[in-house]
């Protein structure tokens, strides 16, 4: 029975925590743009389309890792990116995209963190799929891969 | 007459600061309490072995920033609870609820003893019963 116990635990990941949002509708935020601090987007210009969200800034490392696949994800799928620049400066993360380039279909600016809160985020990148009823499907944290952009992301995108 | 005015005046002040400043600063002190004692209760989520009372890490800031608005906006701890368990799950509780997928774990300690008991006694018999 113990080994039994031992087997299972060896297999799960601590840091990853099952998230209760899953498969329930997703947080509306209206927050300032990046490309223009005085704007603000709303999540209600998303309803009745699929969406990514992307939580991400430029003092994250792993979002670093994982950049060139949204870059292909934004490039091959025809999606809603929204890219979430978490508790970030805005001059870092302009400049950040400048050098890497930008996925992203719009970015919003979340600097206290609070909408971060109300997705549950708690550690960046993280990724969500939202569904055209705005019902979260997926949530990935941690760096993409590509077995999660092949395997998960794209079959969702594509079942809509 | 004029130590008399100063005194009064003092008094007055002393009155209105408590009165104003005072409550606020009574409901403050409480509402810091009880943020402590449920930050206790709460894991902190980027390190997972320490609660979120004792956690530095910017999102343990955020989430006691957050749980102090909650609580001057008047919500309960239960409510206050609720809420971060919505957001992260039942893994920010230290003390995990009992239902489903929990049963084992508040169960197994007492299958363990209920069974060990069992072939302690079957042992003693057979035992006793041999001699």
């Amino acid at each position: 029975m113990l080994a039994y116990f031992f087997a299972v635990g060896l297999y799960l990941n601590p840091h990853e925590i099952p998230s209760p949002l899953l498969n329930k509708q997703a947080p509306a935020f209206v927050l300032p743009t990046l490309t223009n601090a005085n704007a603000t987007f709303s999540s209600e210009n998303l309803r009745g389309r699929p969406w990514i969200l992307n939580v991400w800034a430029s003092w994250c490392a792993a979002c670093r890792d994982e950049h060139a696949l949204l870059l292909e994800l934004a490039r091959s799928n025809n999606i809603m990116l929204v890219g979430l620049d978490y508790k970030d400066s805005d001059a870092q993360a302009n400049n950040m995209l400048l050098h890497l380039g930008n996925p992203y279909n719009i970015i919003v600016t979340d600097k206290d963190g609070l909408v971060g809160i109300e997705y549950g985020v708690y550690g960046a990148p993280e990724t969500y799929f939202i569904d055209s009823n705005g019902i979260i499907k997926y949530k990935k944290v941690g760096a993409l891969t590509h077995q999660d952009l092949y395997e998960k992301l794209i079959p969702l995108i594509r079942g809509f | 007459m004029k130590k008399y005015a100063i005194s009064v005046l003092y008094l007055c002040l002393v009155v209105f600061y408590t009165s104003t400043f005072g409550q606020e600063k009574i409901n403050d002190i409480e509402i810091q309490t009880r943020i402590s004692s449920l930050s206790q209760e709460l894991r902190c989520l980027v390190c997972q072995n320490q609660t979120l009372a004792e956690s530095n890490t910017p999102l343990a800031r955020d989430l006691r920033n957050q749980i102090k608005t909650l609580m001057q906006e008047g919500m309960t701890d239960q409510q206050v609870l609720e809420y971060l368990v919505a957001r992260y799950g039942d893994f920010v509780r230290y003390r995990p609820p009992f239902k489903g997928k929990t049963a084992i774990l508040w169960l197994a300690p007492f299958i363990l003893l209920i069974f060990s008991l069992c072939t302690l006694l079957y042992t003693i018999k057979n035992r006793n019963s041999q001699r």
